[in-house]
């Protein structure tokens, strides 16, 4: 455990940090320090890359489907494509009052905006943007970003119980059915690539990819179709966006939120649109290999390629039932997920 | 109109006559005027020579006596029977007539509601427009309004005596899908649905009382704003209805203004169906392709009067002004725009997997309940009762024009969805034929200055967009009518949202609710 969190916070093989620990440890001053100091850096840069994603992607949201409804989508803030909308929205929510609706069970109400923003942070951790561009690579990688980025439904059923409200409620129990039909498909999926890549470590899954991307495997087809659509369940986007469910439940779990707790839900919501598509980057689509351009922004180019594809199913497709997408979960994804994986082994055994 | 129609006297009447029941020849069909004892023996009668159907409802206060007025339809033999039934003015009692029809179950609370008049043997009989503790009843002639700044305590269900395991909820009247101020309260048993209530009247605008005290034309804007998204059709019931008091016939011209407009209308009431029920099943980009298309009929409706949705062209005699220039050709280019459109939307919606698991057997109307219940338009003709009032009770000049009546047997929603989709297509096609059919002439009927029908009762009936829409208007002989009623679809087919709820998801029922296709201004009116 000491040495998963020491490794956690050291950022392990960073181009940038090793020297700095020579030349720290060169002068006799304590490691601990350094790594605590170090830790801040990164997760500050984290929220930072975090937040201005969120921006971009709330923005490019508007866009997309404003030219799939054949409308302009922002166009007067921030000059005639609309960039500062994002920016003046959320400074509106900064300013907007604090309620808390009379009957909410406040302790709940108050930290369940938390609970669904702070994982969505956490998960970073280990996601690689680049070779050595990652806070830290372990050797659990994708066991620990599929561990918490399921704690976010945690956070929807509290709000859904907290705020004293039907259609909350509703909407909060929606969020926990539902995690249980998709979650075990979505990490059975990732298993097969794990089997294929032999590790469960972000960075060996990515370098196992350099002789072709897991998409390019006929064995992994089908783990990707099942990945694809449970990550769109995972982010209660169309067509599962019934925790939510605007013409059913106003607005689901988070109904009586607003201002910055409202936010919250918000920015977590585009925080793991972001991370679902570069995970889905880093397990088939080869995180950052490509040729000229440079690592980083092959990735985020991958990223945003996945992002645009949920962004089109959700404007165009209706929203399923809860029954349908429980049977769809367990009936259809799991099984087919099932067979993914034991086609997938096989596959890895024999090629290997 | 069924002045054409020979009116007979239902056979099996003739021996009722005498003894507190009259029968006479109308031209509008047989009037039957008896007593409330000697009602459900009439009614039986009725009932077995055919009147399948509870065409309208309602009570009539002033000239007195104070009398319930019903009309009945035979879809087989396209007869119709009016019942007038007097009751007392002290204490007015009048018994059900829902062993026989069971439609009338609400239109009786709204006679209670609005009249006063109490329906022994009516279970549920609690007021429908007006709240329980409103005081006095509207539309009596003697009634005087409470304080306009007085407000009502609200009366709130009582949950206290639920099982355990199930809990209220109210649907509305505020929330995203229910078109409007509808208020539902729902029980639930998790996500399903045990129980509907729909209360009414959130957008009840006291339009038939308004109408007492407007002359004959200044009613004519009032429609409109019963079903506010198809507003010229409302406008037709209520023309027909006067013109028919008046004996006046609108030139042909007119008439096929009148067509052209009316499917008009009818498209972009479809348009605005489709795109919120799209809305509803989660599909939102629907919802806006659809009013970009719905903008471009508008554009049509304001070259001709200014005004875009609630648009008042009719006038009692025919249109007051010809169409402007060119105008045939721009409708042509929007039928011809507005097919692939629709096609485009087909593959979209109805050729959609995910669609069609929401909407496939859900909400099923079976055919047999559709006449019991008076449920018109689309909603029965996805049930596969070929019931359309331009082909079965046929008005204007809808006989001349060729078009296919919608039918589906299925009854569920994907079948309304499919409906309204061909009807959509048949509009074009009736609006094609009938700017072909126009020539040139008058498009206003000679009428008095002053309208001052003798006195009498008629009734003007046409198929809106969401099916049966009649208006029933009497005449004092003064210059403003003594009582104008409208028989709107909404409000009937609305009734058997609970039937068809029973058992469904809570995102079924929002769905549900949506292929019923109701607009608030003509359920509350």
């Amino acid at each position: 455990m000491a040495d998963f969190i020491s490794r956690l916070l050291a950022g392990q093989d960073s181009a940038v940090y090793e020297p700095l620990r020579s030349w720290w440890l060169a002068h006799g001053w304590p490691p601990l320090v350094l790594h605590a100091a170090w830790a801040v850096v990164m997760a500050a840069a984290v929220t930072a890359w975090i937040l201005l994603s969120v921006l971009i992607l709330v923005w490019l949201e508007r866009k997309v489907s404003g030219d799939i409804q054949s409308r302009l989508g922002p166009a007067r803030v921030g000059g005639r494509f609309g960039l500062l909308q994002t920016a003046a929205d959320a400074l509106k929510l900064l300013l907007k009052e604090d309620l808390i609706p009379a009957g909410a069970d406040r302790w709940l109400f108050v930290i369940a905006p938390v609970v669904v923003f702070v994982p969505a942070l956490l998960v970073f951790v280990a996601l690689p943007f680049a070779r050595t561009w990652v806070p830290a690579d372990l050797d659990i990688g994708v066991l620990y970003i599929i561990a918490v980025s399921s704690l976010p439904a945690l956070g929807m059923v509290m709000a859904g119980w907290g705020s004293n409200n039907k259609y909350s409620l509703l909407g909060g129990m929606r969020a926990a059915a539902q995690l249980m039909a998709y979650e075990v498909p979505l990490v059975v999926a990732v298993l097969s690539v794990t089997a294929m890549a032999g590790s469960l470590s972000t960075i060996s899954i990515v370098e196992a990819q350099r002789q072709g991307w897991f998409i390019a495997n006929p064995a992994l087809w089908l783990p990707f179709l099942v990945f694809f659509i449970a990550a769109m369940a995972e982010i209660n986007r169309t067509p599962f966006d019934l925790a939510e469910a605007e013409s059913e439940l106003v607005a689901g779990y988070h109904t009586e939120y607003s201002g910055m707790r409202f936010a919250l839900f918000f920015l977590g919501e585009y925080a793991y649109l972001f991370f679902v598509c570069a995970l889905g980057t880093v397990l088939f689509l080869g995180g950052w290999l490509g040729p000229v351009l440079p690592p980083a922004l092959w990735f985020v180019i991958k990223t945003y390629a996945l992002i645009l594809a949920i962004m089109w199913v959700r404007w165009t497709l209706p929203r399923l039932r809860i029954d349908q997408m429980l049977g769809f979960g367990w009936k259809v994804l799991l099984p087919a997920s099932l067979v993914g994986l034991v086609f997938a082994a096989f596959w890895a055994v024999r090629g290997g | 109109m069924s002045e054409a129609t020979t009116p007979l006297v239902p056979a099996g009447l003739a021996g009722l006559q005498g003894d507190a029941v009259t029968v006479a020849a109308g031209p509008q069909g047989a009037v039957i005027t008896t007593t409330p004892e000697r009602l459900p023996e009439v009614c039986r009668r009725l009932r077995e020579q055919g009147f399948d159907y509870l065409a309208d409802f309602t009570a009539v206060s002033h000239p007195e006596p104070l009398r319930v007025v019903f009309r009945v339809w035979s879809t087989t033999a396209r007869q119709f029977a009016q019942v007038v039934v007097p009751v007392e003015q002290a204490q007015p009692v009048c018994p059900t007539i829902t062993p026989f029809w069971p439609a009338a179950a609400w239109q009786e609370r709204e006679v209670w509601d609005l009249f006063g008049i109490r329906f022994a043997g009516n279970l549920d009989l609690r007021r429908i427009l007006l709240p329980e503790n409103w005081p006095g009843h509207p539309l009596l002639a003697d009634y005087q309004a409470p304080d306009p700044n007085h407000l009502l305590p609200t009366i709130e269900p009582d949950p206290s005596n639920l099982p355990e395991g199930q809990t209220l909820i109210n649907f509305g009247p505020q929330h995203p899908s229910t078109h409007g101020v509808l208020r539902l309260v729902v029980t639930l048993a998790g996500e399903e649905i045990m129980a509907v209530d729909p209360v009414l009247g959130y957008l009840h605008r006291g339009i038939e009382k308004l109408a007492e005290s407007r002359t004959y034309p200044q009613v004519i804007p009032y429609t409109d704003r019963l079903d506010y998204v198809s507003g010229v059709l409302n406008n037709w019931p209520y023309v027909l209805a006067v013109e028919s008091l008046l004996g006046v016939t609108p030139p042909r011209r007119a008439e096929l203004i009148r067509v052209i407009l009316g499917e008009l209308a009818r498209i972009t009431s479809h348009l605005v169906w489709l795109g919120t029920f799209a809305n509803d099943v989660g599909a939102t980009s629907v919802f806006l392709y659809c009013f970009r298309e719905r903008e471009r009929a508008l554009d049509l409706m304001e070259e001709v009067t200014g005004a875009r949705q609630t648009i008042s062209f009719f006038r009692i005699g025919g249109v007051p002004y010809d169409l402007p220039e060119g105008f045939a050709e721009r409708t042509r280019d929007f039928t011809r725009y507005l097919r692939p459109r629709l096609d485009e939307y087909d593959a979209l919606l109805t050729g959609n997997r995910i669609f069609i698991a929401r909407a496939q057997g859900v909400g099923v109307l079976k055919g047999a309940d559709v006449l019991p219940w008076a449920v018109s338009g689309p909603m029965a003709r996805a049930s596969g009762v070929a019931i359309d009032l331009r082909r079965s009770d046929p008005y204007s000049v809808y006989p001349e024009i060729d078009f296919a009546v919608a039918l589906e047997k299925e009854g569920d929603l994907l079948a309304r969805t499919r409906v309204r989709m061909t009807e959509m297509r048949e509009s074009a096609r009736i609006i094609e034929q009938a700017l072909e059919m126009l020539e040139p002439g008058p498009v206003l009927a000679k009428v008095p200055r002053q309208i001052k029908p003798e006195p009498g009762a008629a009734y003007g009936r046409i198929e809106s967009a969401r099916g049966d829409y009649s208006a029933f208007v009497v005449s004092d002989g003064t210059p403003k009518p003594a009582r104008v009623r409208f028989r709107s679809p909404s409000f009937a087919n609305l009734q058997v949202l609970p039937m068809l709820c029973r058992g469904a998801k809570v995102a079924d029922l929002i769905a549900i609710l949506g292929g019923v296709d109701i607009i608030l201004g003509e359920v509350d009116r």
